[in-house]
């Protein structure tokens, strides 16, 4: 097989040979943390484009105003805060760069809090995705990841077999004889 | 198309704890457990039916005859405790439920077998309302 190792224990010369396949097994390791985020990101693909695919497109540019404090302003006469151009949540879902974690997370991109400008064109906030997952009290869900998570994970487990399966052999060519 | 909010609503509507937990609509004739959305008028506790994702199990010869459907029930009360109540009313009613259900005005179905998957709560703040969040996977023979 292309993608396995042979170690082979000769009883004249075991302790070298067990210390070399000792070696060989902890370097597969170290090898596999440096390259996880990368596999793992890969394999990510087909879930990030699955929740693109399903989340809804506004018709409308929406306005976000300040936290009513004593009252809601008249129409019209609200201070703006944000504007969040149609698409704004589609083009949120990406592979997220976490620093603190070694795990590949799929989710939306949220602006820090407070954050004021536009959205929707090249800066994305999806602070309101889980009122379009999950609804309120006086709007229907769209739920749309649930089923991405469905739909998209027989494809992110087929990919990560492969990409293992590279990583793997890539392995055994590099430590081969 | 299973009527999924028709067979979940026939399962909750037959328990007396939901009964009593929910209470009857504004019109009195049915409990407060909707289809998508909850009516303004109504007054809470309320429960919310949602189906979020349909699984079929497409067979070599055929359509699929078993569909897996991920339902979301939603439990809205005042307070939290009361929202706890009617998630678990809900939950020992609905979990490891198998049996026909016939649904009035449509037809009968079998129900294989409903599972618990998962659960999560929140607050709208703006109107001060307590919700949890149901997730359920039902598994509904397409040809009864």
């Amino acid at each position: 097989m292309a993608n396995s190792i042979q170690l082979t224990i000769d009883a004249n010369d075991w302790q070298r040979q067990v210390n070399a396949a000792v070696k060989t097994l902890e370097k597969l390791t170290y090898n596999f943390q440096r390259e996880q985020q990368d596999i793992l990101t890969d394999c990510a693909e087909p879930m990030v484009a699955a929740m693109q695919n399903g989340a809804p497109i506004g018709a409308k540019i929406h306005i976000r105003y300040p936290k009513r404090r004593g009252g809601r302003a008249k129409r019209g006469e609200g201070q703006r805060v944000a504007k969040y151009y149609p698409g704004n949540l589609r083009k949120a879902f990406r592979v997220l760069d976490l620093k603190r974690t070694q795990d590949v997370i799929v989710g939306a991109k949220l602006a820090r809090s407070g954050t004021k400008g536009t959205f929707g064109l090249s800066r994305f906030d999806a602070y309101y995705l889980h009122w379009v997952e999950y609804g309120t009290v006086n709007m229907a869900a769209k739920p749309f990841v649930r089923p991405a998570i469905i739909q998209a994970s027989p494809r992110v487990i087929v990919r990560m077999q492969t990409n293992m399966n590279r990583f793997a052999a890539k392995f055994a060519r590099q430590n081969a004889g | 198309m299973a009527n999924i909010s028709g067979i979940l609503y026939t399962i909750l509507a037959a328990d007396v704890t939901v009964q009593s937990l929910v209470g009857l609509d504004a019109e009195g004739d049915g409990y407060k457990i909707y289809p998508l959305t909850i009516p303004q008028q109504e007054k809470l506790p309320a429960v919310r039916i949602t189906t979020i994702a349909v699984e079929p199990s497409d067979t070599k010869t055929g359509a699929s005859t078993l569909d897996a459907i991920r339902v979301q029930v939603d439990s809205y009360a005042k307070t939290m405790y009361a929202a706890q109540q009617i998630d678990e009313a809900v939950r020992k009613r609905l979990d490891r439920y198998r049996n026909s259900v016939s649904v009035s005005g449509d037809t009968t179905y079998f129900v294989d077998g409903i599972r618990f998957e998962n659960r999560n709560e929140t607050m709208e703040t703006e109107k001060d309302i307590f919700r949890i969040s149901t997730d359920y996977q039902v598994r509904i023979h397409r040809t009864p």
